[in-house]
């Protein structure tokens, strides 16, 4: 087993431990049977603030307040919970942080693919075991989701549109019944209080497999959207950035914050389609530009300031990586870019530096 | 033993509270935050078939700028309050400063500023009060102070000590208030008189002997009103002298949900007045009642809205309400639940109902037996009569008459009743009461028997009713003499004749006697032949459609006979010298003035219109657009014969024109309909002539031009024209019709009719 300070990325529940403790500690109303914590202390854990005792929760979602309530609200009854949004607007993260503060553990998990079959959302078979012993409920092999209705905890779905639909219908009778059939032994697996499934999906992939409308009735559903201003967005990444850069063990002073204001303001400016203060037009490239794209730019280009720079991240460190985050079309993407460059970058001051390192990489 | 209610205007919560508390008390009188000039509308809240929302409309009979509308539903305390007053058989007494002395006010300062000239200053009309409430809100930390008063006491049932708590809460307030140097803590004289007022009212009360005094105010006045040995009675007198008065009137209207959201009489704005409707008759299964009604408004809307989602919804919205500590949910949770639920996240979808959830469209009902002034009678009457009243009773933009298959609707002027709808329609619009917007029918409707109609009853409408009374006691008198004063003040022909539509619209035969003599005197010294062309058409169409409306119709005929021969005089000069866009607007008032004259099918007329226009048609200073219309319409009138009409094409497309003169001729020539060109091979060819010996550049400049003319024409006919540039066929082949068996016996039989149909006898 490897140690903990091995971990490339803790668990939320191992990273933030310090955090649940407390909160359980302080968190003195009723829970829903089988939670670690209450809903309110559910919404404190994501939305951040400081206990009675002194601790510091931190923020693990910048943005509003009434999202995170509905979500928790809807755990809390026993419809399930399905996040929606354009990628990079935190829903995995968020899902994740849900199951950890719920249940204190983030780890049941399904990872939705385009080759699923049935297997990975309810059990499997350990052959060796079914063919010396026969059919037992030993030979069964559970899968997270069945786990999680064995103990009451909460599962996650991830990328649930991505699923082929007969397989997605597997999940009908696990909500609205909440019992898992195995017909080969006759028997069933029936939930228990505090079982629930958070999946996410996007809504910006072309060819997903839209859900059924039976489907979709036994979620509640909750619309992440991007940050709403320039200053949230940047707060978004600067915090995310120092905890990756914790964690990656690159010696860094602050995280840059002139350098991610730019970077945040070419993402906006991009994805809006016009300038930040409204006076030009311009066109947006076919990427989509999230903060979590944002975030991976400036640490990945913190790890070049770190490993072949002087340390302190500048316009060459970033260069590549906007390039990259923007230009997903080689055509189309880079005249968009190139465009922007030419009558934005250009023209504002101090962004020179920017400009230049950023022209010679195309 | 005084006992104040410091309430929320339209509060449910606080109503509840009230009710609660006031029942408990059993005061032996009741006094309510109202203006004393309306206590004669009080004992009307005791009829059961007065239905809210309604309002207080309180005006000055002299002056309708100054009105106020106190509107009051069913969840206003003041409502309940007076309710439970005249149940307890118990005096209730409006106490608030009454509105006389500030209309006398208003008009005071009115005089001070007024300026000749000078449009009249728009005045505030409200009692505002400054929001107190939303300053603790925001203490407390919410943006919306409505929510931090749902959360804070609302919510909470019957419990009386609020009323105690609130009371607190202003004082603390009105203390900071004092201690800036304000009087009272009161924001201005207005309210310091208010407030005077009001104490004196209680003082009144106590003089009378009444032991156990209940008062229903607004939070903001409890403070000073509660402890009355802080307040000096010779000081609140000295506040309240020399105040002039005016005299005032007052009535109950109907009132509607939307109004009441947007504008009330009170600075207290009610947002979600379904909503608090629902908390008020039914607070248990608000949640419940809310949502169910949200699914079905969504159904409607062809969206997914199961028993099952309003199951799982309502769980949401409870669960949001424990989670923020809330004894039911607010229109937040609610709000939030259902987009979560609904409309899969997107809030957009939810806007689709939204009004309808929160603002709701109840409108509410005055019953006839409360006084009403003369005209407001006659317009029941009237709409009860011609059957209107359903119209009347909704909120909603609807088509007079629409059903089913007929979404437009429609009303026949050969029915009686539809005319008499259509009558009352255009007198209101004549009064500015425009209940009724007239809509164009569809496109294939051209019958004139046909009106089609858009309504939308506003219940500010009952003010301007009120004021339509100084014209007269009914709603036809009062049009006629609206009319009649208008005739007056108005001095040139367009507006006149105008007028002269309306009026025949609306029949009011009293004011067309003076509207004509008007008309005469102006069509005398008229000297804008454009102004006459203007009146012209619509003076024609009144004379033959006038029958159906009964309509002075000689002394209009008289007016047209002059006016036709001035217009013919003044054409050519009129024609003469006109820029591009004002030769294109004379051409259009020169087409519709040359089919009212051949509609009115006068000889006489004619002879001179026609005259008049070959004069234009050669006039050189006149526009190509003009002449191309005057030739058209000669030719048309085979007052120009083919040969003619050859050499006159000839010479305005010849080279010797500039290109685009030529193309105006062109397009004058060719307005309406391009048979001409199919059907006189000539002219065809003199055109296709015209366009091949134009140069690349001219033809490019003559293009647009060109496009504007020939785009008019009608899809077969440009295709029809397409065929013969194709295939270059100038003579299309009529086919010979093979020889036909006529049997002459037979065809002598049908001749007479034909002759007849074909007005060949005469």
């Amino acid at each position: 087993m490897a140690k903990k300070n091995d971990i490339l990325r803790p668990h939320a529940e191992d990273l933030y431990a310090h955090e649940l403790k407390a909160l359980k500690k302080a968190d003195d109303k009723p829970k829903p049977t089988n939670w670690v914590l209450s809903p309110w202390a559910v919404v404190t854990y994501l939305l951040g603030g400081k206990l009675k005792d002194g601790t510091e929760i931190e923020t693990k979602y910048f943005g509003s307040k009434r999202l995170i309530e509905i979500a928790v609200a809807t755990l809390a009854t026993d419809r399930a919970l399905l996040l929606l949004g354009i990628p990079g607007t935190a829903k995995t993260w968020v899902s994740e942080h849900l199951a950890a503060a719920i249940s204190g553990r983030s780890t049941l998990l399904v990872q939705g693919t385009a080759g699923m079959n049935e297997e990975a959302l309810r059990y499997g078979w350990n052959y060796a075991h079914l063919l010396s012993k026969g059919p037992s409920p030993e030979a069964i092999v559970s899968s997270p989701i069945m786990s999680a209705m064995e103990n009451g905890n909460i599962a996650r779905v991830e990328e649930l549109t991505r699923i082929p639909s007969d397989v997605q219908d597997t999940l009908i009778t696990i909500l609205s019944e909440k019992i898992l059939p195995v017909p080969e032994l006759n028997m069933e697996i029936q939930a228990k209080r505090g079982f629930n499934i958070i999946a996410t999906a996007n809504d910006r992939d072309k060819g997903v497999n839209e859900l059924s409308s039976a489907l979709r009735r036994r979620f509640n559903t909750v619309v992440l959207p991007l940050p709403k201003s320039l200053e949230e967005e940047v707060k978004i990444v600067q915090t995310r950035v120092e905890k990756i850069g914790q964690r990656l063990e690159l010696p860094m002073e602050n995280a840059p914050v002139k350098e991610i204001q730019r970077l945040v303001t070419i993402f906006r400016e991009l994805r809006s389609g016009k300038t930040s203060d409204g006076k030009t037009k311009l066109k947006s490239p076919s990427s989509t530009l999230s903060t979590a794209e944002a975030i991976s730019v400036i640490s990945s280009g913190q790890s070049l300031a770190v490993h072949f720079g002087n340390g302190t991240i500048s316009a060459d460190d970033l260069a590549a990586g906007i390039t990259g985050a923007i230009v997903k079309d080689p055509l189309q993407d880079k005249n968009v870019w190139l465009e922007y460059l030419e009558t934005v970058v250009k023209e504002r001051k101090d962004w020179e530096d920017l400009y230049k390192a950023c022209k010679e990489m195309l | 033993m005084i006992t104040v209610f410091g309430i929320r205007h339209h509060g449910p919560g606080s109503a509840k509270s009230m009710l609660k508390a006031i029942q408990a008390l059993e005061p032996d009188i009741l006094l309510v935050e109202g203006p004393a000039d309306a206590q004669a509308m009080i004992p009307f809240i005791g009829n059961p078939k007065l239905k809210p929302p309604v309002s207080i409309l309180l005006y000055n009979p002299k002056n309708f700028d100054q009105a106020v509308y106190l509107p009051f539903a069913e969840f206003s305390p003041e409502w309940q309050a007076i309710k439970y007053g005249l149940k307890a058989n118990i005096p209730i007494e409006f106490m608030d400063l009454p509105y006389s002395t500030q209309f006398a006010l208003d008009e005071q300062n009115q005089t001070d500023l007024e300026l000749p000239f000078q449009p009249k200053p728009k005045k505030k009309k409200k009692r505002g009060i400054k929001d107190p409430l939303g300053f603790m809100a925001k203490l407390a930390g919410y943006t919306d102070s409505e929510r931090w008063w749902e959360v804070t006491f609302e919510q909470h049932e019957n419990q009386q000590e609020i009323f105690d708590a609130i009371l607190e809460m202003m004082t603390a307030l009105r203390q900071d208030a004092a201690a800036n140097g304000k009087e009272n803590g009161a924001d201005d004289i207005e309210e310091l008189r208010r407030e005077a007022y009001m104490r004196k009212c209680i003082r009144n009360a106590e003089k009378k002997g009444f032991q156990n005094i209940a008062i229903v105010c607004g939070a903001w006045h409890a403070p000073v009103l509660t402890d009355m040995n802080r307040f000096k009675a010779s000081r609140d007198n000295a506040i309240l002298k020399g105040m002039k008065k005016v005299n005032t009137k007052s009535t109950w209207v109907p009132w509607t949900y939307d109004r009441l959201a947007f504008q009330s009489g009170y600075g207290a704005g009610v947002t979600s007045p379904a909503w608090y409707d629902l908390l008020f008759s039914n607070r248990k299964n608000a949640t419940i009642r809310w949502m169910t009604k949200a699914a079905r408004l969504f159904r409607k809307e062809d969206m997914d809205a199961s028993a099952a989602h309003i199951i799982e919804a309502v769980r949401l919205a409870n669960t949001l309400a424990t989670l923020r500590g809330l004894p039911i949910p607010g229109i937040e949770e609610m709000k939030e639940s259902a987009v979560s639920i609904y409309c899969e996240g997107y809030e957009e979808q939810l806007s689709i109902v939204i009004d309808k959830l929160i603002i709701g469209d109840v409108i509410g009902k005055v019953p006839p037996e409360i006084p009403l002034v003369p005209i407001q009678a006659d317009l029941e009457k009237t709409i009860k009569s011609c059957r209107l009243s359903k119209y009347k009773d909704t909120t909603e933009d609807v088509w007079l008459k629409a059903n089913a298959t007929n979404k437009r609707g429609g009303i026949d002027l050969r029915e009686e009743k539809d005319l008499m709808k259509s009558h009352l329609l255009h007198r209101l619009n004549i009064l500015q009461i425009r209940w009724g917007r007239q809509m164009k029918g569809s496109q294939f409707d051209t019958g004139s028997f046909k009106e089609y109609w858009k309504l939308k009853w506003r219940p500010d409408f009952a003010i301007k009713i009120i004021e339509a009374g100084m014209w007269g006691n009914t709603v036809k008198e009062a049009a006629t003499s609206f009319v009649i004063k208008s005739t007056h003040d108005l001095s040139t022909l367009p507006e006149l004749t105008q007028l002269v539509e309306r009026v025949i619209n609306a029949d009011l035969p009293e004011a067309m006697g003076l509207l004509i003599t008007k008309l005469q005197n102006i069509a005398a010294i008229t000297k804008d032949v454009q102004h006459l062309m203007d009146a012209i058409p619509p003076l024609v169409n009144a004379v033959r459609y006038g029958s159906t409306r009964q309509v002075n119709i000689p002394a209009l005929q008289m007016l047209i006979d002059q006016m036709i021969p001035r217009v013919c005089i003044g054409l050519p000069g009129a024609c003469s010298s006109l820029n591009e866009s004002a030769a294109e607007s004379m051409f259009e008032k020169l087409v519709a003035t040359n089919r009212a004259i051949n509609l009115m099918s006068n000889p006489e007329h004619q002879v001179q219109w026609f005259n008049c226009l070959s004069i234009t048609a050669e006039s050189s200073l006149v526009n190509g657009i003009l002449k191309g219309a005057c030739s058209r319409i000669l030719f048309d009138q085979s007052l120009l014969s083919k040969e003619e009409m050859i050499s006159k094409m000839h010479f305005s497309l010849s080279v010797g024109n500039k290109r685009i003169d030529a193309a105006f001729w062109l397009q004058g020539f060719l307005h309406g309909s391009a048979l001409l060109l199919i059907h006189n091979p000539a002219l065809w060819n003199i055109l296709d002539g015209w366009i091949q010996q134009m140069d690349w550049l001219d033809f490019k400049e003559t293009l647009p031009l060109l496009r504007r003319t020939f785009a008019d024409f009608s899809a077969p006919e440009r295709q029809k024209m397409m065929e013969l540039v194709k295939h270059k066929n100038l003579n299309p082949t009529v086919t010979k019709p093979a020889a036909l068996l006529v049997e002459n016996t037979r065809t002598k039989k049908i001749e007479p009719t034909l002759r007849m149909l074909l007005g060949l006898d005469s």
